[in-house]
């Protein structure tokens, strides 16, 4: 029954977000132009400036150390990836407030916590979908020769998203009726999401820059899959107060 | 004291010992003596340092007090958040807002006697390693606590939803508490361990007078702050009778 009702909620959410992909395509936007962005930012630091008159320039070789050193594609990347995750998280529920149809959701005669449920898978999609597209364009800009790792770092980045998918569904759910909320979301939202980023960052910059195997970072991926478990317990325990009307 | 039970209690009922002894001026008074106490036994019995820091080490007999309390100040703020959705007429109004105030405060004490602290032991005002980021990071998190209950204008649904954020918030405190025991890879030094402390005698009891002196001090404010949320509440109800009328 739980099941049923649950696939029903997340028919309705997928449906919504296919129809007319402007969520989607928002992140897909923002994660591949920041890219750039951070691409010609980073070689304008270690090369000094972009040389030719009247033209661009070129981004620096991939071998270049970046400010950061080593680790700054990866932390460049987990950084697109939180902000691309709040435009998708900041539309969690976007349809139910233009459409005034809050209320009939509120009415269903579902538990609260499948509505979570359906809301995080979601959001989830979004974000793997963003990242289909997003992970390879960084295995392109940043990476060259060694992009093939990024393949090893699968389960970091469907940890961490689980990790983003929940704790943003959560405090998203708590601002839907804050005013300003837009401002509001990502103030609260980003500082919870800091160990996610360290631990996946750490991850992806073991594998990608220094061809660690998994099992060198299982610290990372345990950490990971207990913040996710902590936050799904708590959405669990407080989904329902946080629905109420 | 709710409004309703200070309007029927009899004036000039007298008060026993063990509640005056744990009333807010005792508090204050309490705190004021174990402090001096301990800025005594500090400064004119505990030895100088031989590790290597020197005077600058008497700051610890703050620093980890300071620190200490505002992580009970976080405990206190988490208890109250699960009580007052359990059961909502059960912990005194105000308690929730003013510890995660006090835990603010406190935390930001902390982070200035650290950074003092830093300087003179490591050479540097601020260090990316596991105890600071995670006190810093708790801090971020705490201080939204403020933006999430501004930004709702209901009074039921902002005390709800800032109440499930208190206990969101408060898987922070354990993973401050515990970075330096699982990440050892920091500066900052594990003094207190479960199974000894690595000091000698005049200095473990110079940190326990501090560390309880700023407990009073903590407890003392938090009965301050509970009696104005108490105040504030009957003028509100008083208000609203003579509105009516």
């Amino acid at each position: 029954m739980a099941g049923r009702q649950l696939l029903a909620l997340l028919r309705r959410d997928l449906l919504l977000e296919t129809r007319r992909l402007q969520t989607v395509l928002s992140m897909v936007i923002f994660a591949v132009v920041a890219m750039v962005v951070v691409r010609y930012g980073w070689s304008g630091a270690s090369t000094g400036s972009p040389g030719g008159s009247g033209s661009l320039g070129g981004p620096g070789a991939v071998g270049d150390a970046g400010p950061g050193g080593g680790t700054v594609p990866a932390a460049m990347l987990w950084v697109i990836f939180v902000f691309a995750a709040m435009l998708g998280l900041s539309r969690t529920f976007a349809h139910e407030r233009e459409d005034e149809c809050l209320d009939g959701l509120l009415l269903c005669p579902v538990d609260r916590v499948l509505v979570f449920c359906a809301k995080a898978i979601t959001n989830l999609a979004l974000l793997l979908v963003m990242q289909v597209v997003a992970i390879p364009v960084f295995g392109l800009f940043f990476l060259e020769g060694s992009a093939v790792r990024l393949l090893a770092c699968t389960p970091v980045v469907l940890l961490a998203d689980i990790g983003l998918a929940s704790v943003g569904t959560l405090v998203a759910t708590m601002v839907l009726h804050a005013r300003s909320r837009d401002l509001v979301l990502p103030v609260v939202l980003v500082p919870l999401l800091v160990p996610v980023v360290i631990a996946a960052t750490s991850a992806t910059a073991a594998i990608v820059d220094r061809g660690a195997p998994l099992a060198d970072v299982l610290g990372r991926l345990g950490f990971l899959a207990a913040y996710d478990v902590v936050f799904l317990v708590l959405a669990w325990g407080t989904y329902d107060l946080l629905m109420k009307d | 004291m709710t409004p309703a039970a200070a309007r029927s209690a009899p004036a000039g009922r007298p008060v026993s010992l063990p509640r005056a002894l744990v009333s807010a001026s005792f508090l204050y008074v309490w705190a004021a003596l174990l402090l001096g106490a301990g800025v005594l036994l500090a400064f004119l019995v505990t030895p100088v340092d031989a590790s290597g820091l020197g005077f600058t080490q008497k700051i610890f007999y703050f620093h980890a007090p300071i620190a200490e309390t505002a992580l009970v100040a976080f405990a206190v703020a988490f208890v109250a958040a699960v009580l007052r959705l359990i059961r909502p007429a059960a912990p005194p109004p105000g308690l929730e807002v003013a510890a995660v105030r006090l835990g603010l405060f406190f935390s930001g004490l902390v982070m200035i006697t650290g950074m003092i602290w830093g300087r003179a032991a490591w050479g540097v005002w601020w260090a990316w390693e596991p105890r600071l980021t995670t006190f810093l990071l708790a801090l971020l998190v705490y201080a939204a606590y403020f933006v999430v209950r501004g930004s709702i204008d209901d009074e039921q649904r902002r005390e709800t939803v800032g109440s499930v954020y208190a206990i969101i918030a408060f898987v922070t405190v354990p993973v401050t508490f515990f970075a330096t025991r699982y990440l050892p890879d920091g500066l900052h030094p594990v003094v207190i361990t479960a199974s000894e402390a690595s000091m000698e005698t005049s200095m473990a009891l110079t940190f326990v007078v501090c560390t309880l002196g700023m407990f009073a001090l903590l407890a003392a404010v938090l009965r301050s702050e509970i009696a104005l949320a108490a105040g504030a509440e009957a003028l509100d109800e008083v208000k609203d009778l003579l509105e009516e009328r």
